[in-house]
């Protein structure tokens, strides 16, 4: 689940998200974070919420946005984005700022403890970002380690120094370097501190089963003032989705999460709380451009014109509307005048003949690689390389691959087509990473000079308007280039029953647990 | 002895040059996003990917013999404590999955074929040949939905330790247990309804009705003995394969035991765990075919003067 | 042949077992009926031995099972001391089979296994018996050691540690400890070594003596029952052919199938050469048996009317019963047998 996930990412995509914050910041506010707003917190009760993946350890070194869930309630996050605001508030963190984007104050709350006494100060945050260099850990934060420094300016002050500016920062303070654990605890307890964890969130474990559920009770010594509010949550693993639905509908579960929208339209009118998170991103066709084939423009053009998407549409996301262009229609920052090139057979093959009789050849193999777990991925793929195969004298062949070989492939640049769960989050730096002229996420090889200076300003800017101008840029240059043409648009939906408050949707299906409260 | 040590080495070798096959690095199984050059060198030189197969499998060996698995590359956790933790979910689940099947197969297998083309024959038949190509998991989906989201009656989600809450674990065993059990029944109860029908033809059994014996007893004590090999022999290769495969209903159904987490394994390319489990499971093959073996004689005495 | 009716019954008390219109009929593999045994009837008197005699599949076993109801007879009455057993179910008829035991051809498959000699033995004495533990164990012993094993050293031991003979030893002193009225022995020694058969014979004969026994011989060779039986009853295909007393029988057969069955029987003396011509052609199936006499199609007597009309039994000459259109009346006289018929 982990690896799908993540894998999914480094494809990318990216996209719309009629959200995303124009930028970090953020005063501190002196306590408790803002609610969603549905009524007035209730202190007490408990919830149940089921997971997709299974939970294997708890060490703070593997939270990331896919940890989200457990992380923000052992350890806390530094930051956390409020998805009803559309921006960073303060959480574990009493502030965060900077004025040129690229040198960062982090500011701790005093007298901020973990569960095992020690303090939760300046020294434990950089103890913590040092470990996450450890490669054995595994962690996810190379991206941001390898391009900052840090030092310790007073026991609740650090100041932060990235390598280039970037007002998206925050990002990692509730993500990939978000979560600190006990310094004293990590060193004193070694392998064990994965099983055995000490932090200072809004929860302590009570009860854990690996890889089943986690029952978490509440942290009365949380830092943020009257949270949490519920006493107890449990996260169980359920690992199919309708699994999970099942046992929302049974009441078995008061949380649930999907990527499948249908389970949205379905529970609503049944009086389920749905609350949908538009990512960037989704599941598309990647095209390889430093592939010497794949990298002749008119190919690609008679190819994505080749393209049924409402055939696709039809058969593997019924109800769904056809992505159209990289941002949807609801999208602030689409560009209504650039869309990808329509279905057109003739049209195509007319390309396809032109390549043919440009570069001599009499007919083309192609390989187009999806990932084998996934079934889902193989019939979508198996469509769209019969889709393709109309064109007379071009051959596509589906290879399903395994996550692992995906992932070589994608590194080493050695694939053609790929159809890929490009699967993101709500930050906009994640499409920095991917679309960017050599990126680290960039497996297309994609390079525009308008879309690098686009994504520039997405992450330079604090100007609101500025960034949603840059964001058109990005959008249109993409649906015009189509280093990924995506055919399913992601939305990470959260499921829950009517007794169930305080939501503060979160990417990759999580709920801000310290929010979360219950009348019942 | 020496045979079980040296079947328990083959079997490591193989895994380990069939985890060698399987395509992609352990390293790109591994890393994850954002990682750096840097860091893939440094992971590689950790785990010693750059050295060779022989190399590896020695130093590994080294350290099993020294009674460590290893730890997880992906969870930092030893193998030993995770399967410590897992291995008794799955020999619970394979136990009682076992104990059910045999439960339902054995009254049900001793009756059709004492009534062969009965009430009870047919329906078990008929059973039997409607679910034939039904997997466990679709009888997990149909329990799941029936008993856990109409009726509400079992929990569909969630492992509760035995320890914790004795009864809401017997409740949450419930469910997966059918469904195991379910696949495996059909199959006792048909290789048991084979032999007994053979063994209810012989004239000792026909001496025993002459003889006036009430029929239960002829049944039992007769007849169940002398018919229950194909089921002794077949019940060692299905435990085995519920302790260490059981993968798809412990998904469904969200267990900890060695199946998932198998699954996770491979997928996260974390071999030193899968490597622990599956020469965890060749153990416990070679040790159910010794006790399938040990068994024969019990049952019948002739077979101890054939082998010794 | 063909023999329905019921002329040669005997009217006496001392009937023991009396078996009436006996019918058997299996489903066969394909689910074609199997006319197994079609309308036997015969009676044995109390110490009196009747042999059953025909060739493999003419439906002796069937006969047997059937008088043991295991499973009972799909038609037919089957009188045991004037008891009809057909009519038991349940308890009753198992309290009335002590009356009534069985000794199988194969001693390997009608001995249990797994159990010991002596469970085998004592088992039917706990079930029915309210004799006490010792008293059983006294009656295991004493049986075991009439039978000829050694009652030391065998109640110990299992089925697998005997030779063929001693199991069939085993087999009789199973039956025999029960007191039973009519034993049937289905072919008791024909899986024997040769060596080994007259024992098992003699064994029986002791057995028949010392417990005043009723029995039924079954055999597929007239040989084996020649010396054994005072009576001796000739099936073919599922009916009788021949019931006879066992001298006058051998002496002169009137039935063509009797006479074949003793003709087949090897002479001691070589000069006398194999009837070789004695019986031809395969036997017709059970499940499609021939019209009117059932041995009509290997008969060498064979006429129209034994197509059309099925002989009944019937006394051919005073205490000699047949069923056949042309009996041997003189079976000196053969061919002018022939000519009669045909006259
Ligand atoms: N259970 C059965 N189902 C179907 N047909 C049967 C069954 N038992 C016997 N038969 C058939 O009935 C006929 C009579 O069989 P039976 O065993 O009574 O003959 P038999 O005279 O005892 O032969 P043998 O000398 O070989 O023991 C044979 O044709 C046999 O194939
Ligand atoms: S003579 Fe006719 S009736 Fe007599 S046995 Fe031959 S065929 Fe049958
Ligand atoms: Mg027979």
């Amino acid at each position: 689940m982990r690896v799908g996930r993540r894998l999914s990412r480094m494809v990318v995509a990216l996209v719309a998200a009629s959200t995303v914050a124009a930028c970090g910041s953020s005063a501190a506010e002196p306590s408790g974070g803002s609610v969603p707003n549905d009524g007035t917190p209730r202190q007490g009760g408990e919830l149940t919420m089921s997971r997709l993946g299974q939970l294997n350890s708890l060490d703070s070194a593997l939270c990331s946005s896919s940890a989200y869930y457990i992380c923000a309630a052992l350890y806390g996050t530094l930051a956390r984005y409020s998805f009803e605001d559309q921006k960073f508030e303060p959480a574990m963190a009493e502030s965060f700022e900077s004025a040129d984007g690229k040198v960062w104050t982090l500011k701790l709350r005093s007298g901020t403890k973990f569960t095992d006494g020690t303090p939760y100060d300046a020294e434990a945050v950089a103890f913590n970002w040092e470990r996450l260099k450890d490669p054995a850990l595994l962690s996810f934060a190379g991206y941001w380690l390898s391009q900052m420094t840090w030092k310790v300016v007073d026991p609740l002050t650090l100041e932060i120094t990235l390598a280039s500016t970037n007002y998206q920062f925050p990002w990692a303070l509730q993500y990939d370097l978000g979560s600190i654990g006990s310094p004293t605890a990590i060193k004193a307890k070694g392998e064990k501190f994965a099983t055995e964890p000490v932090g200072a969130g809004p929860f302590v474990v009570d009860t854990w089963v690996p890889g089943s559920q986690i029952q978490l009770k509440r942290n009365p010594g949380y830092v943020e003032k009257g949270l949490p509010y519920l006493d107890r949550i449990t996260y169980a693993t359920v690992v199919q989705d309708d699994q999970r639905v099942n046992a929302l509908r049974a009441g078995q579960v008061d949380l649930t999460a999907t990527f499948l929208k249908r389970f949205g339209r379905e529970l609503q009118p049944e009086g389920y709380g749905v609350h949908a998170i538009p990512l960037f991103g989704g599941t598309g066709l990647g095209f390889n451009l430093k592939d010497p084939i794949i990298a002749d423009p008119d190919l690609r053009q008679a190819l994505l014109h080749a393209f049924n998407a409402p055939q696709l549409t039809a058969a593997a996301y019924p109800g769904d509307e056809p992505p159209d262009a990289f941002f949807p229609k609801n999208s602030p920052y689409r560009d209504a005048a650039v869309t990808y090139p329509k279905f057109d057979l003739t049209e195509a093959q007319r390309l396809f003949d032109a390549y043919l009789a440009k570069t001599g050849k009499t007919s083309l193999d192609l390989e187009m690689l999806t990932y084998s777990p996934a079934p889902i991925m193989k019939q979508v793929g198996e469509v769209v390389a019969a889709q393709l195969n109309k064109i007379n004298g071009l051959h596509v062949e589906l290879k399903p691959t395994e996550n692992a070989v995906i992932s070589r492939l994608f590194r080493e640049g050695k694939f053609q087509i790929s159809v890929h769960a490009s699967v993101i989050s709500q930050s906009p730096v994640t499409v920095y990473r991917t679309l960017y002229t050599g990126g680290d996420l960039n497996v297309y090889g994609y390079s525009n000079p308008r879309v690098d200076t686009a994504l520039d300003t997405t992450i330079h800017s604090t100007d609101a308007n500025e960034v949603a101008e840059a964001w058109k840029v990005v959008g249109a240059e993409i649906s015009k280039d189509v280093p990924n043409r995506l055919f399913a648009y992601e939305q990470d939906v959260i499921l829950a029953a009517k007794h169930v408050h305080g939501v503060n949707p979160v990417t990759l299906y999580a709920a801000s647990p310290e929010l979360l409260w219950v009348d019942k | 002895m020496a045979r079980f040590v040296l079947l328990l080495v083959m079997v490591s070798v193989a895994t380990f040059l069939l985890l060698e096959l399987i395509p992609g690095d352990p390293v790109d199984g591994l890393l994850p996003e954002g990682a750096t050059e840097e860091m893939r060198q440094q992971l590689i030189q950790l785990y010693g990917f750059d050295q060779s197969l022989v190399t590896r499998y020695v130093s590994w060996l080294g350290d099993l013999l020294h009674g460590d698995l290893g730890t997880s590359w992906q969870t930092r956790i030893p193998v030993a404590t995770t399967i410590a933790e897992r291995a008794p979910v799955s020999l619970e689940l394979a136990v009682l999955a076992m104990a059910l099947a045999l439960a339902v197969a054995i009254p049900v297998g001793i009756y059709s074929a004492y009534r062969p083309g009965g009430i009870v024959d047919r329906i078990a038949t008929f059973i039997a040949s409607a679910t034939l190509a039904t997997p466990a998991f679709v009888l997990a989906i149909v329990l799941v939905w029936v008993f856990g989201v109409q009726l509400g009656w079992l929990p569909i989600v969630g492992w509760v330790p035995f320890s914790e809450d004795p009864f809401q674990h017997l409740r949450a065993v419930i469910l997966p247990v059918i469904s195991l059990a379910g696949g495996e029944c059909v199959l006792f109860i048909r290789l048991l309804k084979g032999d007994m029908m053979a063994t209810l033809q012989q004239d000792h059994v026909l001496s025993a009705r002459a003889r006036g014996l009430p029929t239960w007893r002829i049944l039992v004590r007769h007849a169940l003995r002398q018919s229950s090999f194909s089921l002794v022999t077949v019940s060692g290769v299905v435990i085995g394969r519920l302790i260490g495969g059981a993968v798809i209903v412990e998904m469904i159904f969200s267990i900890p035991g060695l199946g998932s987490l198998v699954v996770i394994a491979i997928n996260n390319r974390d071999f030193i765990t899968v490597q622990a489990i599956v020469l965890l499971s060749a153990l416990i093959y070679l040790v159910l075919n010794s006790l399938v073996d040990l068994a024969y004689p019990l049952l019948d005495p002739r077979v101890r003067r054939a082998t010794t | 042949m063909a023999g329905s009716g019921t002329a040669h019954l005997r009217a006496s008390d001392d009937v023991v077992l009396d078996v009436r219109n006996l019918t058997v009929e299996y489903v066969g593999r394909r689910g074609e009926r199997v006319f197994a045994v079609s309308d036997v009837s015969f009676d044995a008197r109390r110490g009196e031995t009747v042999g059953l005699v025909g060739e493999s599949g003419c439906g002796k076993s069937s006969v047997a099972k059937a008088i043991m109801q295991l499973p009972p007879p799909t038609s037919g009455s089957v009188l045991v001391d004037g008891v009809e057993v057909t009519a038991l179910k349940g308890s009753a008829l198992r309290r009335r089979r002590d009356k009534l035991q069985m000794i199988f051809q194969d001693p390997i498959s009608s001995l249990n296994p797994l159990r010991r000699v002596k469970d085998i033995i004592a088992e039917g004495l706990r079930i029915h018996g309210e004799l006490s533990k010792g008293e059983i164990e006294t009656r295991v012993r004493t049986i075991i050691e009439r039978v000829g094993l050694d009652p030391d050293t065998a109640p110990d031991r299992r089925p697998h540690e005997f030779s063929g003979g001693q199991c069939q030893r085993i087999s009789i002193a199973r039956a025999m400890v029960l007191d039973p009225q009519v034993v049937i022995c289905d072919e008791p020694v024909s899986a024997l070594d040769v060596s080994v058969q007259a024992q098992i014979m003699n064994l029986l004969e002791e057995m028949k003596a010392r417990y005043e026994l009723t029995m039924v011989f079954i055999a597929h060779d007239l040989a084996v029952i020649k010396n054994l039986s005072d009576r001796v009853v000739v099936m073919y295909l599922g009916k009788i052919c021949e019931v006879a007393d066992s001298d006058a029988l051998f002496a002169a057969p009137l039935h063509p199938y009797t006479r074949a069955l003793i003709q087949s029987i090897p002479e001691p003396d070589p000069e006398a050469g194999i009837q070789e011509a004695a019986l031809s052609g395969d036997l017709p199936s059970p499940s499609n048996p021939p019209s009117g006499c059932r041995f009509r199609t290997r008969c060498p007597r064979v006429q129209d009317i034994c197509s059309r009309e099925e002989p009944e039994i019937r006394e051919a000459a005073p205490g000699r019963f047949a069923a056949c259109h042309f009996p041997l009346l003189e079976a000196a006289t053969a061919p002018e047998q022939g000519e009669l018929a045909s006259a």
